[in-house]
Parts: C-alpha cells; sequence; structure tokens
C-alpha cells in the first residue's frame, strides 16, 4: 500500500468514524495518529502524540480565543440586546418590514461585542420575535430574519471562526477582523432590503407599520447603546490604535464587558458563572479539534496524500472560479451536519494548500468560509440558528416554518456570496487601508 | 452505579473550576499586563509564560470531562440519529470504547511526557531569568484521564443498558439559563 493511499484510506475512515458519531477531536486524533503510526512506526506516531497536544495549545496568541468566548457571553447573559433593538427600532422601525429590518442592524450591532452566531441569534430572538409577532408579522419572516441575522455574529469583529482561521493558516487576525466588516455589513445590507422589497410587494407579511419616531426620541436611544459602543471601540479601535494586540484585545473587551455588565446590573455570579462555564467547555471542544486538525495536517503531509488531492482538485478546477464554487460546495454540505468551526477545522489542512497554490488571497477566502460556514447555520436539516430560535419562540412556530422563512435570507445570501466573488474589494478594501 | 456517576461528576466539577479560575485571572493578568505597559510603560513579568505554559493549558484540558458530561463534544449527528434504538446503543458502545482507547493513550504519552519535563525540570526563558514550566504538562495527563474516566463510566452504563450512557450527565448550563429566562 502505498503512502498516499494510506492518507487516502485514513480519510476514509476518519468520514466513518464521523459518520458514528464519535467526537470530532478524538476521531481525528485517532485516524492521525494511526496513520501515522503505519506510515513511519511507532516512535514517530508517539513523539507526535506526544509534541502536538502541549505545543499548540501552550500559546500566548490562542488566548484570545476564550476571551473573545467570555466577553461575547458576558455581553449575552449580561443583556445588552435590549438597547440594541429598541434603537435599531426608533430609527428603522417605521420603513415597511421595520421590525424585522431593525432585528437585523440590531443583530449587527451584538455581533461587535460577540463572536458568536448561535449567541447572537438567541440573544436577538427573544427579545425581537415576541414583538414581530405582537406586531402580526409573519411567523416566518419574524423567526427566519432572526436566525438569519445571527449569522452576523461570525462576521463582524471580534469572530472566533476568524481567530481561528488566521491562526491556522497564518495570517493576520486584524486584517480578517476588517475583511469580515465588509461581509458583515454588505450581509445586514442585503438582508435588510430583501426584507424591503419582500413588503413592499406583499404588506401583509408585516401588517403593522410603526409610526416615525421623532429624532429627539432616536438620539435618546443611541445614548442606551453606548456600552456596546464604548466595547466596540474599546476592544476593536484599541487593537487598530495599536494600543494593545488582538490578543490583549480579547482580555481587555472581556473586563470591559464585565464591569459594564455589573455597572448596568446585568451581571450577577449566577450570570458570570454561566458565562465562564460555556467558555472553557466551549474552548476545550474547540481545541481538541484543533489539535485533531493539526494532527490530520501532518499526516496528510507526511503520506503525501495532501499534496495528491491539492494537485487533483487543481487540475479539475482549472478555473479559480471553478474552484471556489467546490470549495463553497464543500462548506455548504458540511455547514448542513457541522458545527461550523469544527467543518473548518476539518478541512482547512487539505484545502489551504489548494488555495495557496492557486494563488487566491487568504484573507478573502478566510471571510469567504466564514460566510459560507454561517450559510450553513441556517440550512436544513442541521441549521443549529434555527434549532436556536425553536428554542425561544413560541412553541406554535414549527421548524417548518422558521426553515421556510429563512428560505429568502439564503436566497439574500446567494447575492452576497456572488458580490463577493465578482468583486473582491468589498472584502479586501478595509484590511488594504491598513 | 449512582455513587459512580457522582464520584466521576465530582472530579469532573473540580477541573471545571480551576480551569474557571484560570480564565479569570487569564482575564486580569493580560488586561492588567495590557494597561501596564500604556499607562506606566512596563509589563508583569512571565506574563506571556504564565498564560502560555499555565492558563491556557488549564482552559484547553481540564474541561475535557465537563465537555463530554455536558454532551458539547462537537459531533455529526447525520446517521446516528436516524438509527434504530438498538443500533444506537451499539454504535454508542462502540464509539465510547474507541474515545476511552484513545484518550487512555493520550493520558499515558502525557503522563510519560510530564514525568520527563518534571526530571529535566523543563523551563521557559524571558529576558535572560528563567521559570519553571514543567507542572503544566501535569495538566494535559489529568484532563485526558478525566475524559478517559468519564468515557469508562459511559461505557459500563452502555453494557447495563442505562440510558444515561448517552445523554449528558451533566444538563447544559445554558438551557438552565434559557429557562430561567436569561
Amino acid at each position: 500500500m502505498t503512502p498516499e493511499i494510506i492518507g487516502l484510506a485514513g480519510l476514509a475512515v476518519l468520514a466513518l468514524l464521523l459518520l458514528l458519531r464519535m467526537p470530532v477531536g478524538l476521531s481525528l486524533i485517532l485516524v492521525s495518529f494511526t496513520g501515522i503510526y503505519i506510515l513511519l512506526g511507532p516512535r514517530p506516531a508517539w513523539g507526535i502524540l506526544t509534541s502536538v497536544p502541549y505545543q499548540f495549545a501552550a500559546k500566548w496568541t490562542l488566548s484570545s480565543v476564550p476571551m473573545f468566548l467570555l466577553m461575547g457571553y458576558v455581553c449575552y447573559h449580561g443583556g445588552m440586546t435590549r438597547a440594541l433593538f429598541g434603537a435599531a427600532r426608533a430609527w428603522l422601525g417605521a420603513l415597511p418590514g421595520g421590525l424585522a429590518i431593525a432585528s437585523v442592524f440590531g443583530a449587527g450591532g451584538f455581533a461587535a461585542v460577540t463572536g458568536s452566531s448561535v449567541a447572537c441569534a438567541a440573544a436577538m430572538g427573544r427579545i425581537a420575535v415576541p414583538e414581530m409577532t405582537r406586531a402580526g408579522y409573519d411567523p416566518g419572516l419574524a423567526t427566519g430574519s432572526i436566525a438569519a441575522a445571527g449569522t452576523l455574529g461570525a462576521l463582524i469583529p471580534p469572530s472566533i471562526l476568524l481567530i481561528l482561521f488566521g491562526i491556522f493558516a497564518q495570517v493576520p487576525i486584524g486584517q480578517l477582523f476588517l475583511g469580515g466588516i465588509g461581509a458583515g455589513v454588505l450581509t445586514a445590507v442585503i438582508y435588510a432590503a430583501m426584507i424591503y422589497i419582500r413588503v413592499r410587494i406583499n404588506p401583509a407579511l408585516a401588517p403593522v407599520r410603526e409610526d416615525p419616531a421623532d429624532w429627539g426620541e432616536r438620539f435618546a436611544h443611541l445614548r442606551g447603546i453606548w456600552p456596546v459602543i464604548l466595547l466596540f471601540v474599546a476592544v476593536i479601535g484599541g487593537m487598530f490604535a495599536g494600543l494593545f494586540t488582538a490578543t490583549e484585545a480579547g482580555a481587555v473587551g472581556a473586563l470591559a464587558a464585565c464591569i459594564i455588565a455589573w455597572a448596568g446590573g446585568g451581571l450577577t455570579i449566577a450570570t458570570l458563572r454561566q458565562s465562564v462555564n460555556e467558555t472553557i467547555v466551549t474552548t476545550a471542544a474547540l481545541f481538541l479539534i484543533a489539535i485533531g486538525a493539526n494532527l490530520l495536517t501532518r499526516f496528510l503531509a507526511l503520506s503525501g496524500s495532501g499534496e495528491l488531492i491539492t494537485q487533483t482538485i487543481l487540475t479539475f478546477g482549472a478555473s479559480e472560479l471553478a474552484l471556489v464554487l467546490g470549495i463553497a460546495l464543500v462548506y455548504i454540505i458540511l455547514g448542513m451536519f457541522l458545527d461550523p468551526i469544527g467543518a473548518m477545522l476539518l478541512t482547512l489542512p487539505v484545502l489551504l494548500p489548494v488555495v495557496n497554490e492557486a494563488g487566491i488571497s487568504l484573507i478573502w477566502f478566510g471571510v469567504f468560509v466564514a460566510k459560507f460556514l454561517e450559510i450553513g447555520m441556517i440550512t436544513p436539516p442541521v441549521g443549529l440558528n434555527v434549532f436556536v430560535i425553536k428554542g425561544v419562540v413560541d412553541r406554535s412556530i414549527s421548524l417548518g416554518v422558521i426553515f421556510r422563512g429563512v428560505i429568502w435570507f439564503l436566497v439574500a445570501d446567494a447575492v452576497v456570496v456572488t458580490i463577493m466573488v465578482a468583486f473582491p474589494q468589498v472584502i479586501l478594501w478595509l484590511p488594504s487601508l491598513s | 452505579m449512582a455513587n459512580l456517576i457522582r464520584f466521576d461528576l465530582f472530579l469532573t466539577r473540580i477541573a471545571a473550576t480551576i480551569a474557571a479560575v484560570a480564565v479569570i485571572a487569564m482575564m486580569l493578568t493580560v488586561a492588567s499586563d495590557a494597561f501596564a505597559r500604556q499607562v506606566i510603560n512596563a509589563r508583569i513579568p512571565f506574563v506571556s509564560v504564565i498564560v502560555a505554559n499555565y492558563f491556557m493549558v488549564a482552559i484547553a484540558f481540564l474541561p475535557l470531562a465537563m465537555a463530554e458530561a455536558q454532551d458539547r463534544n462537537i459531533s455529526v449527528d447525520l446517521v446516528y440519529g436516524n438509527l434504530r434504538p438498538a443500533a444506537q446503543r451499539l454504535v454508542g458502545l462502540l464509539v465510547h470504547v474507541l474515545a476511552f482507547a484513545t484518550c487512555c493513550g493520550l493520558t499515558l504519552t502525557m503522563w510519560d511526557e510530564a514525568m520527563r519535563r518534571y526530571s529535566s525540570g523543563s523551563v521557559a526563558v524571558e529576558d535572560g531569568v528563567s521559570m519553571a514550566v514543567w507542572q503544566g504538562y501535569f495538566l494535559l495527563p489529568a484532563g485526558f484521564a478525566l475524559l478517559a474516566m468519564t468515557y469508562l463510566l459511559r461505557i459500563i452504563l452502555g453494557v447495563t443498558g442505562a440510558e444515561e450512557a448517552r445523554q449528558p450527565l451533566i444538563p447544559d448550563i445554558s438551557e438552565i439559563a434559557e429557562e430561567t429566562g436569561q
């Protein structure tokens, strides 16, 4: 058996273990270790297994992952979303479908302080869906808009997806964050435009239009969102002003979030405990996968199958566009069944060399991958954001209704992705300025 | 059996509590260092060494068993969810045996490495001053041993036909938060 065949057989066994519901991290470790053992013998295999977990986790730069997670969870449990929705409602509520549009921009605001789309969807869903239901909005529009808007959480910085991509692909995280802003704003605008057009065509979707708020009321609402603005400016502004590094920004943001939430009465011992527990459990689960992905990268490199896959893909995907579309298809399918970060870490060992070889910008690719993985968060059968919304809304709204409501946002996402591919400057313009 | 679960969860909670303390300590240490650098142009000595070799290692490995107990380890439900209950039990048992074996291998090799680092007195050097870091290496076998123990518990529960074998041993704390309206 040639080394390349051993590598490909390893990938097949990996797929089998994943289908049997073996945890992704342990599957990656088991397959990679066994593969290296067969290829090189016991000593190198045990040597690699011994060194990788510590070397991977004991990194100063990686500390931004638990810190940004903590910041997001504290903001979530600290209840910073209500004021965001209120402000967006005061400014946009009078538009056709104004509450849904306000929800999209409210979620965009919350995305600026959290790196997780699930937290973003859950936080906004609890507040905005009941408001839209009361106003007689179509349940599909009400729930679909929140499920889809939640995906902004992983695009607008800070984004855990982009941090991990940056670490794996060795791309500056600050540049990825700037690229994420372009994709996030574009997504929010296209979502809002789609809601506006749909409600203009069929006013029954959102029968009640809010009375326009006067300017005094609008600015009064803006004062209510100072904690979020302060946090965003402190963290992202501080990072780009050179006051602190991306690694330090996470810790400064988490501490600032704790202080702001405590000052606003949103942080208690119980909510801090919840936030910390979710932070450590999520970090451990993610790092186990990241360590497994690191081992898989070595296994594929040692077997030569990684190179084989790269060359095969490049031969078939003659044009850059065909390659990008092929990768998009892979992520849409994986995103349907897998947690986005798991899907990303699982595939990067294979795809990064291909993308590098094809000369595609890694900043653009990182944001592109994040966008596609987030589309997976709202596509059936396993759309995590849809499940989260189902968990926080009235029981009478079925999963089918939410998925049907999301379809329109998938159409909007197709427009967003087309713009991202046709005009990469949308993503690359801001990073080019820094 | 209930005592066995209680004992496993007791150790799991202790490990998770240490990791939780590490998260808070890391936040305070890194933020203080960033402020100190800006305000008084000074740095906390060994901050990057402590964060990387103690806090990060504790946060990454000690909560592994807690993640498993809460069923938060990421996995794919595509085929498993559609299997018949008997097949689910069998597949669940097989997966737990494989996971247990993997964790045992990781525990043993990490323990050997920790002992090697302890014997050699592994240190990190910053500005010509050294600091012992071998202690952090013991957190890896501790985390993986606890995870192995949780899988062993699931195997025993699975063999005896207990329902808990494939369910969270600790309810997901975020679900509790949702129920209380957070």
